[in-house]
């Protein structure tokens, strides 16, 4: 706590708050000299008198000192600072304001936005700024969006574009803010430095915020605006199953819904694919999350890219009430084949020729780019070459199946997943024969999702077999590693290894030759192999470009063949505006080296590609999730939080950053001082005239 | 040939005077023939009563009526009428100096003249003592006009000076006092009431009749200042800072008890008091001495 005092030019009138004092020592110190005859009785009289009057005359000088002073305090303008860092009135300052600008700011309150309050609080601030201090306003959004590159005196138009503004409907990134204010502020010298941040302190965003703290001689200041529930029922997810579905399959359409209030909720959720429309009322209990499925067949759909659409009721805070998906009817799936062995090449080429949405391509791995968007990769005999761009290929949604070359060390494995390693041995793998009594396989994870058809055994057992050949030793070699069908004596045949980077490896150590293995020769391989692939696919690069959901305020990409076909190609809006684009080459956020990257994206629905008035593609983009939760941070959780210096409401954010004044109360303090002394008068003057008649 | 101007007494006090006759309330003992009755049987015109002649007796003393009649010797005797003698204590101190237009002393002064006169005039005698904390001078009895041309002088000399204490005063006067008569004491009696009876008892014992004369000035009964003041004691020195208004009921209580503890003493003691304030005339004073002829 800081006190200070605007009209510090009246300091010296404090020294009037002593006059009472003074008339009292000078009046008592030097009044007429009256010679009298004897004092005899008047110092009887006086050493009673003044047992009583003495406490009177006290309280009443001490209430009249209090009274001038508190009035003299007025005139001073004293302010209060409940924090120490921030600059006093006639001080220099640097202050960015961060205005939080995320789509959770939307949410309505008292009949108006949460971000209108946040204008409010801001133009409040930017209002009390002296001529000689520098500003900034940073939106929170996606990306920071600063008004100006660095702080300036320019308030008058940081005004202005504080009063254009208007909320987004992107996510917000508050440490990439925090750092830009903080950097904007290194720039700045010789003046008090403040970041003030403006938000609702949404809980889901706030909570998990990690960001470095400024500079000790920085002021943060927290300016929460809005309440600290805000119900809303929001749709969170929007999805297909399968996302790329064969031509003919059936397509289940779930929709996520969130009820984000303490009352049940009910709700009707529309469903619209083309001109298929449907819809279901769902009753939504509190602070719970459902899912409203329909379905449809893929039959119905064409090779484009068809976009559906979930909706619900109008609610308070509408912007989440859409979500849009696109489904695309694919014609096969992408597997490549590489490798130097023979087998199990050869039996995995003819079981996929055998399924006619499987297009097969040879590959090698020194060719092998993202670019091939391949969905699996077989891999037959892999002698250790190339793990990093496997392991690319994995993190880009590739299922590799591997099945490793004699030889191999077991060590070479590691580099497909560094970090992820659990193997104990460093022996090499080395194929071992069967002596007398073939290896006999089993399911291992008999309700794994691979397995899924055979659980009611009317397919037989797809792992039930006699090999005479397998490679040992086969460990666990990696730690998320799931062993799927087993060797009798416990050894790996199958496995599955998940990854960090969200990659799946498939761990093959199934003798295919025919002369060596029954396996393939069994009805069930073919199903067997059909199943891994279909209940893997949803992985696959092909689908997640598809599938993959932007959100505003993020750019937009669509690969193209060559250079040229930039000119003519462009990007429209959901609500018909054309946005700007531009190439990119070699970039990493592309799915594609070559690419048409638009600007950031503001609107959610479904955007189109066009070129040459032809639609080439369609991309979504959907409501931030993260966003519809509009729950948000209390004042006492910020303060512990120990982020900011001072937390304040929308109510005080200028007393917290101005100070409290204080005079006010002062006022109030010297009318009720004033009431003591006239009572305390009066009954001083009333015993007086009591005594007296006595 | 006129009459010497004094201070204290002026020719038309002595005018006035001339209508009042000193005449105190109990026998006295005196040595020269006067108008007071004595205890001592003697010549003078009050007959009290026969006796058998006795040799030595003044044959003039006979009654020779009462002879022709009964044939026997009767001496007709008479009270003796002798003059009193009449002490007058002043106050002297610093205190009786008080007064804005005419002060203590100077009222005391005229009283103390124009009874010394009275007292003269009747063929009395008076002494004068002047006193603050002891005798400060003392003028024997006597009743002649020089004596009384003394006393005025005395008077006119004094001047108020030293601390007040009425009774050291009374004691120090007793061996000043051979014969009985009245005791006057004028003074503003700021003294303990208790202390001042304790030293008169001893000439009341002696069969002295006291009088108890207290002068004040109306600016002590009243406490007239109005504002703030820095009270300086005119004996002591010492001083009070006291705001009149608030205490001036309550110092009218406490002077008012002051008297009226001398007055109730004076009464248990059967001494005369009378109280007197400066604003009225001296000769109200008299009421208890003298009478109207």
């Amino acid at each position: 706590m800081t006190l200070t005092f605007l009209n510090s030019a009246m300091m010296a009138a404090a020294l009037l708050a002593a006059m009472p004092l003074a008339i009292h020592m000078l009046a008592r110190s030097n009044p007429p000299t009256y010679a009298f005859s004897s004092n005899m009785l008047l110092e009887k009289i006086v050493r009673t008198a003044t047992r009583v009057k003495k406490p009177h005359d006290i309280l009443l000088l001490l209430l009249r000192t209090l009274l001038i002073s508190a009035i003299i305090l007025v005139f001073l303008k004293p302010v209060l600072y409940s924090n120490a860092k921030m600059a006093a009135p006639w001080e220099k300052r640097d202050v960015v304001i961060l205005i939080d600008a995320s789509a959770s700011m939307a949410g309505m309150e008292n009949g108006q936005t949460r971000f209108a309050a946040a204008q409010a609080v801001a133009s409040d601030i930017l209002m009390g700024m002296g001529k000689m201090d520098k500003a900034n306003i940073i939106f929170i959004q996606a990306k920071p969006n600063p008004v100006f590159p660095s702080l300036a005196s320019n308030v008058r138009f940081l005004a202005n574009r504080l009063g254009e503004a208007s909320v987004s409907n992107e996510p917000g990134n508050q440490e990439a803010a925090f750092e830009r204010a903080i950097e904007m502020l290194t720039l700045e010298d010789g003046a008090a430095k403040e970041i003030c941040v403006v938000s609702d302190f949404q809980k889901k965003q706030w909570e998990k915020r990690k960001w470095t703290p400024p500079r000790p001689d920085v002021a943060v200041t927290f300016v929460k605006v809005g309440g600290t529930k805000g119900d809303n029922i929001a749709l969170l997810k929007a999805s297909a199953t399968p996302p790329r579905p064969l031509a003919g399959e059936k397509i289940r359409f779930e929709c996520d819904l969130a009820n984000y209030s303490s009352a049940p909720k009910r709700t009707v959720v529309y469903f619209k694919l083309g001109p298929v429309r449907n819809s279901r009322t769902i009753l939504l209990p509190p602070w719970t999350r459902a899912t409203a499925a329909f379905h449809a067949d893929a039959a119905e759909l064409t090779l484009d890219a068809t976009p559906y659409e979930f909706s619900i009721d109008q609610d308070a805070f509408p912007e989440d009430n859409k979500r849009w998906g696109l489904v695309r009817v694919s014609e096969n799936i992408r597997v490549g084949m590489a490798g130097a062995l023979e087998y199990p090449a050869r039996i995995w080429r003819r079981a996929l020729k055998t399924l006619p949405w499987i297009e097969t391509a040879t590959v090698t791995l020194d060719a092998l780019s993202p670019d091939d968007r391949l969905d699996f990769l077989f891999i037959s005999g892999w002698d250790g070459s190339n793990p990093g761009k496997l392991r690319k290929l994995m993190a880009a949604g590739t299922v590799v199946i591997c099945a490793p070359k004699p030889g191999l060390a077991t060590k070479e494995m590691e580099a497909l997943a560094p970090g992820e390693f659990s193997g104990k041995t460093n022996a090499k793998l080395l194929m071992e024969s069967a002596q007398g009594k073939p290896f006999a396989t089993r399911l291992a994870a008999p309700k794994d999702k691979i397995f899924e058809i055979f659980a009611n055994g009317r397919y037989g057992d797809p792992a039930d077999a006699a090999l005479l050949q397998k490679l040992a030793p086969m460990d666990t070699f990696f730690k998320g590693e799931k062993k799927l069908v087993a060797f009798s004596d416990g050894g790996t045949a199958l496995a599955r290894c998940g990854f960090k980077n969200g990659g799946t490896l498939y761990l093959w150590n199934i003798c295919l030759d025919p002369e060596k293995s029954n396996f393939a020769k069994r009805v069930q391989f073919v199903p067997f192999i059909a199943e891994l692939i279909l209940k893997e696919r949803k992985k696959s690069p092909a689908e997640l470009a598809h599938i993959l959901e932007r959100s505003p305020g993020e750019r937009l990409f669509a690969p193209i063949d060559s250079a040229e076909a930039e000119h003519g190609t462009s990007l429209l809006t959901p609500t018909g505006k054309t946005l700007k684009t531009k190439l990119s080459i070699g970039r990493n956020a592309a799915p594609s080296s070559i690419a048409i990257v638009s600007e950031a994206t503001s609107e959610t629905g479904l955007y189109k590609w066009q070129f040459d008035g032809k639609t080439i593609a369609t991309a979504v983009v959907n409501f931030p999730s993260s966003e519809s939760d509009l729950r948000t941070m209390t004042i006492k959780e910020l303060g512990r939080c120990g982020d900011a210096d001072t937390v304040a409401s929308q109510e005080n954010a200028v007393a917290a950053r101005k100070g409290s004044s204080i005079w006010p109360f002062l006022l109030a303090l010297a009318f009720l001082l004033a009431i003591c002394e006239s009572a305390v008068s009066f009954h001083a003057e009333k015993t007086t005239i009591k005594d007296n008649k006595v | 040939m006129p009459a010497p101007r004094f201070k204290y007494l002026k020719p038309e006090d002595i005018r006035k005077l001339a209508a009042y006759e000193f005449a105190p309330r109990n026998v006295v003992e005196g040595y020269l023939a006067g108008r007071h009755r004595s205890f001592q049987r003697g010549p003078s015109s009050e007959f009290r009563d026969y006796r058998q002649y006795v040799a030595g007796d003044d044959p003039a003393s006979l009654d020779w009526k009462v002879f022709a009649r009964t044939d026997r010797y009767f001496v007709r005797t008479f009270d003796q009428e002798t003059d009193t003698a009449c002490y007058i204590f002043l106050d002297s101190s610093s205190s009786m100096g008080f007064g804005t237009e005419t002060t203590k002393l100077e009222y005391a002064s005229c009283f103390t003249a124009a009874l010394s006169y009275l007292v003269t005039k009747s063929g009395n005698q008076v002494a004068l003592g002047i006193f603050d904390n002891g005798i400060r001078s003392f003028l024997p009895l006597g009743g002649t006009g020089t004596h009384l041309r003394n006393i005025m002088a005395t008077l006119e000399d004094n001047h108020p000076e030293n601390e007040t204490s009425v009774a050291e005063a009374m004691r120090n006067a007793l061996p000043m006092t051979r014969r009985k008569g009245s005791i006057v004491v004028i003074s503003d009696f700021f003294d303990d009431p208790g202390e001042i009876f304790a030293a008169l008892s001893r000439f009341l014992h002696r069969g002295f009749k006291v009088y108890l004369f207290h002068i004040l000035a109306p600016e002590e009964t009243l406490l007239a200042p109005n504002t703030l003041r820095r009270f300086v004691d005119m004996e002591t020195g010492a001083k009070l800072i006291v705001h009149p208004d608030t205490i001036r009921k309550q110092y009218n209580n406490a002077i008012n008890a002051h008297i009226a503890r001398i007055r109730a003493a004076a009464v248990r003691r059967g001494v005369e008091y009378s109280m007197s304030r400066t604003d009225s005339h001296y000769f109200t004073l008299f009421d208890k001495l003298v009478k109207a002829k």
